[in-house]
């Protein structure tokens, strides 16, 4: 990859009024990230599907897996009905989606990243790395994929275009290649009564043959309810009522409990549609939920040496 | 001698009431009590807290219960106001809908911020209250205290902080059963000496105190070391000097003994008396000197003038810098369109006391009146000569001389020189030439008509105001009026004679007639009945010449018979200059006409009050019996003030390190707490207002905007 196109960013960004919407830092913060990746080794988006490598052993669930699917060897060795997943060895297009309104864009603490500005960044800088391994790239709810720089740019332009709406989950326009790489990037709120749409959203994505990551980015706030005290009214982002509390810290331990269920309740969706599920604060580097889209553990060994 | 018990206040007013209570020797009221008469009444109007010795008291004590319930509404008010939220957006709402305990408390104001409207309204309700501080003075064993006031001219500035002050150590004296000595240090006003008043009770004391007030002349601080001798032998709670912040020789002495009799404290004055310097007058103009006690500080002063109706001419400012004592202004009585004749006294505003005013008089500063005879002898003897009726006219009002002119021109003492007809100077001409140049230099020059000045009398004379007819030159007309001659018209006002009224029974028979000139109208003083001149007057350089138009005796009229003549002499005189050279004048006895009290105000001179002398000026003595004030005679008037036997004022020195030396409080503000509780409460409620303006639903917050309809996401869902 030459110097020209280590700075596509940039380039893009002052050929193009679209591209200057990204902030400054943003830019660099992207450039950094894809610039690291190598560290951690020549990565490819490792996916489920039929093929002979291993990819993953977790628990069965009753009604979601086949029983034919359960390791009779595995199970044996931990005394409980174990399902192992294999990667699949084709290529396919990767697409992006990220919720770009209401909730994630909520303000908590002006010093970080909103969820909406996390998820672009890191989502940017994980399509440069595909791009470099010369994969197809592409928004869900945007059009066409392209590869390379072209690719990058594509979703430059339909993530900062103001001119696409994003609901809660991703709008597809066209017909996409199946067994297709989705990255869903969202915090995945939704109202009791909106969450059925949800799960049909999913299992409509499932039909199609298409399955990858689901990214739920939280908000330290929202994960730890420990920046709210005293009288406090709390408005939503999308035409809610408000609610008010005389004692919000009163609030914590209840909210923590909640909010804590329905991460798992995504969590079991997510699975449940054979999507890899990848919780993420806003206070931790966006480096690391590119790193669990590569499937690396950011909290892992530390990456030999850049030489 | 006094008793030991209290004196019930009742009983000693019903006395004062009636007839002054009964004295002793030096002045004390001796008086005996019950103890039942003490504990009928109290004699301050005090408050329980005060009777007690409370560090604190309330003027208003009962507005307190109206405090408990006032908190307890305000509580209930504070409660009902909603409060307003602090708005934060927030993404998981659905989460907190679930929540049980959300909105489970009431929506109240914070405690601390009941507790700053609480604190506002309690500022208030003591404010209301008018708390005041009741210092306690330190009495030690169980005698008498001792008051030792300053009553010379210098404490008129503060007296009623002095007064105030006295009035607590009496209050306190009361509390504690004690009885109070004065000593009066300045003596009294009907020359009372300074002496230690026998032991005297507090109901008395304070009648002494009002009573009190300060005197013109200085304290005596020697004659109360002297008085304070026959304390020695007393057992005393206290001694507290009463000082006017003036140093003087005895000072320290008296301080410290007064402080070996009895723990001394001295009340000093952080606002010393200034004193008004003598003006000097020169060249039209006033030099206005004001000395203070004591440099350090930038300071400006306003002196006024004032007429002798004590209407206010004009006003100036004095500075002192740091490092100056005596600050000085020049007052021209011109910029205030008045002679310097109308200003009868200078004051320094704001400020009491007979040591910031003093009287000046140019108007009727010392004249002499010298009247040229023949051969520098006076011929009174003969009863119609003119030198007899003149003499007789001012002998009242002046010292005169008889001589020649260069006799009385030489001799300095003559600001008026009357020169009557039968003492013709036409022909000498080196007297002519004196005359002029005497003139010039601010003489004033008297002329009588007569047969002499008909002969001599030529146009251009300068010793004549006026021209006389030509021709003959001179025209005595023989026949004015006829047989009954002409009487005396009206006098202007716009002349020195303007307040005399013409004696109608009188009639002048002839008069030398005046040449008419262009600007003869102004120098008309007086008129006949038929409008010609019978007095005429010309300034002269810096002097005058005034011509009478007919004889000073009774050749040509009968004015000599009148008292018209009387008072036109004295008024010319009186328009005329003072002597310049005064230093070998010898100030004759000037009885008292009006005299300054302590605040500095004129009054009819006490019978006390002695006439003032040139060995009163030159002793420089001021005392009960010389007294600043106006002495003199209707023609001549000297001006005696404070600062003439006073020269200079000094600050109170340091005094020994055992004497508790304290200032005076203000007598309006001291004490007094309700100030800063206004202020505080105001600051509270302001703060408490600021709280809830920003913390409340004062002002609805409008609702952000969704940046996409909850329905229109509904519509785009696969």
């Amino acid at each position: 990859m030459s110097a020209d196109e280590n700075n596509l960013i940039k380039i893009l960004a002052a050929a193009d009024d679209t591209y200057a919407n990204i902030p400054p830092e943003a830019i660099l913060l992207i450039d950094e990230i894809a610039n690291d990746l190598p560290e951690y080794g020549p990565r490819k988006m490792r996916k489920k599907g039929p093929g002979s490598e291993f990819y993953d052993a977790r628990e069965f669930r009753e009604g979601f897996d086949e029983r034919r699917m359960i390791n009779a060897k595995l199970s044996a060795r931990h005394m409980r009905d174990i399902v192992v997943e294999l990667q699949a060895e084709n290529r396919q297009p990767v697409f992006f989606w990220r919720k770009g309104y209401g909730t994630t864009t909520v303000e908590y603490d002006q010093s970080r990243w909103n969820k909406k500005q996390y998820l672009e960044v890191a989502f940017l800088a994980a399509a440069k790395a595909i791009a470099y391994r010369e994969d197809m790239i592409g928004v869900l709810d945007g059009e066409g994929t392209y590869r390379g720089a072209s690719g990058v740019g594509s979703v430059v332009s339909q993530f900062y275009d103001v001119n696409i709406i994003t609901g809660n989950l991703p709008i597809i326009g066209r017909k996409i290649p199946v067994g297709s790489t989705v990255i869903l990037g969202s915090d995945f709120f939704a109202r009791p009564d909106e969450q059925d749409a949800m799960v049909d959203a999913l299992d409509q994505l499932t039909g199609l043959g298409v399955n990858g990551r689901l990214c739920m980015v939280l908000d330290p706030a929202e994960i730890d309810f420990d920046q709210f005290k005293g009288h406090v009214r709390f408005n939503g982002k999308e035409g809610e009522a408000a609610y008010i509390s005389e004692k919000a810290e009163a609030l914590k331990r209840e909210f923590n409990t909640k909010m804590n269920n329905y991460i798992e309740w995504v969590k079991d969706l997510a699975q449940s549609n054979g999507y890899e599920f990848i919780l993420q604060r806003t206070d931790e580097p966006p480096l690391n939920l590119v790193l669990k889209i590569f499937g690396i553990n950011p909290e892992g060994p530390a990456p030999s040496l850049k030489l | 001698m006094v008793s030991g018990a209290m004196l019930s206040p009742f009983t000693a007013f019903a006395q004062d009431a009636d007839s002054p209570p009964p004295v002793n020797d030096n002045g004390a009221v001796v008086e005996t009590l019950t103890e039942a008469e003490v504990q009928a009444g109290d004699l301050f109007d005090q408050s329980w807290l005060e009777e007690q010795g409370s560090p604190i008291n309330f003027t208003n004590p009962m507005v307190l219960f109206g405090w408990p319930p006032a908190l307890l509404l305000l509580w209930f008010a504070l409660r009902s106001i909603p409060v307003r939220p602090k708005d934060v957006d927030f993404g998981p709402l659905f989460i907190l809908e679930q929540l049980k305990s959300l909105e489970a408390e009431p929506n109240q104001m914070k405690v601390l911020e009941k507790m700053i409207w609480m604190g506002a309204l309690t500022g208030a309700f003591f404010a209301a209250a008018d708390p005041r501080t009741n210092p306690q003075p330190d009495f030690v064993g169980d005698g008498p205290i001792i008051i030792a006031v300053d009553t010379g001219w210098a404490s008129a500035v503060n007296w009623n902080k002095h007064r105030e002050s006295m009035r607590e150590l009496i209050r306190h004296a009361y509390n504690d059963e004690r009885n109070v000595v004065f000593i009066n240090m300045a003596g009294g006003e009907e020359g009372q000496p300074v002496v230690a008043t026998d032991p005297m009770n507090p109901a008395v004391a304070i009648s002494y105190i009002e009573n009190l007030s300060p005197v013109p002349w200085p304290t005596d601080r020697e004659a109360a070391l002297a008085a304070i001798e026959s304390l020695q032998a007393g057992n005393y709670g206290g001694a507290y000097w009463m000082s006017n912040g003036l140093d003087d020789a005895a000072a320290l002495d008296f301080a410290t003994a007064l402080d070996q009799i009895a723990p001394l404290t001295v009340y000093d004055e952080s606002n010393r008396p200034n004193l008004f310097m003598v003006p000097e007058y020169a060249r039209g103009e006033y030099t206005l000197s004001v000395m203070r006690a004591e440099s350090g500080e930038e300071e400006i002063l306003q002196v006024s003038a004032y007429d002798i109706g004590y209407n206010l001419i004009g006003s100036e400012i004095i500075s002192f810098d740091e490092e100056d004592r005596v600050g000085s202004v020049t007052f021209n009585p011109a910029d205030y369109d008045v002679t310097a004749e109308r200003i009868f006294s200078f004051a320094i505003d704001n400020e009491t006391g007979a040591g910031a005013t003093v009287l000046v008089n140019e108007n009727y500063r010392p004249r002499s009146v010298g009247i040229v005879a023949r051969n520098g002898q006076s011929d009174t003897d003969s009863l119609l000569s003119e030198a007899r009726f003149l003499h007789a006219a001012l002998e009242p009002f002046t010292e005169i001389y008889f001589g020649s002119v260069e006799e009385l021109i030489d001799s300095g003492d003559i600001s008026v020189l009357i020169i009557p007809d039968s003492t013709p100077v036409g022909a000498d001409t080196i007297a002519q030439q004196k005359l002029e140049s005497w003139m010039n230099d601010g003489g004033t020059i008297i002329r009588f008509a007569g047969p002499n000045l008909a002969q001599e009398a030529h146009t251009n004379d300068p010793l004549l105001p006026v021209d006389l007819r030509s021709g003959s030159h001179v025209l005595v007309d023989t026949i004015v009026g006829g047989a009954e001659g002409l009487r005396v018209q009206e006098f202007s006002g716009d002349t020195p004679f303007g307040s005399i009224t013409p004696d109608e029974t009188i009639s002048i028979s002839r008069q030398i007639i005046v040449s008419p000139t262009p600007d003869l109208e102004e120098r008309v003083w007086a008129r006949l009945s038929d409008g010609s001149p019978l007095v005429t007057q010309a300034d002269r350089g810096s002097g005058q010449v005034i011509l009478f138009h007919t004889t000073a005796n009774t050749l040509w009229s009968e004015l000599p018979y009148s008292n018209n003549f009387v008072d036109m002499l004295v008024a010319t005189i009186s328009h005329s200059n003072s002597i310049e050279d005064t230093s070998d004048y010898e100030l004759p006895v000037m009885p008292p006409i009006s005299v300054l009290n302590g605040n500095g105000e004129l009054r009819s001179p006490p019978a006390i009050v002695e006439p003032l002398t040139q060995g009163v000026i030159d002793n420089r003595l001021l005392d009960t019996r010389h007294r600043p004030g106006l002495y003199g005679t209707s023609l001549m008037t000297v001006p005696y003030n404070i600062s003439n036997a006073v020269t200079s004022v000094d600050a109170l020195r340091p005094l020994p390190e055992s004497i508790t030396r304290q200032y005076y409080r203000d007598a309006q503000s001291k004490d007094e707490m309700k100030g800063w509780l206004w202020s505080g409460a105001i600051v509270l409620a302001l703060l408490g207002s600021a709280v809830l303006s920003s913390n409340r639903k004062l002002w609805g917050r409008k609702q952000e905007t969704p940046k996409i309809n909850k329905n229109e996401v509904r519509a785009l869902k696969l």
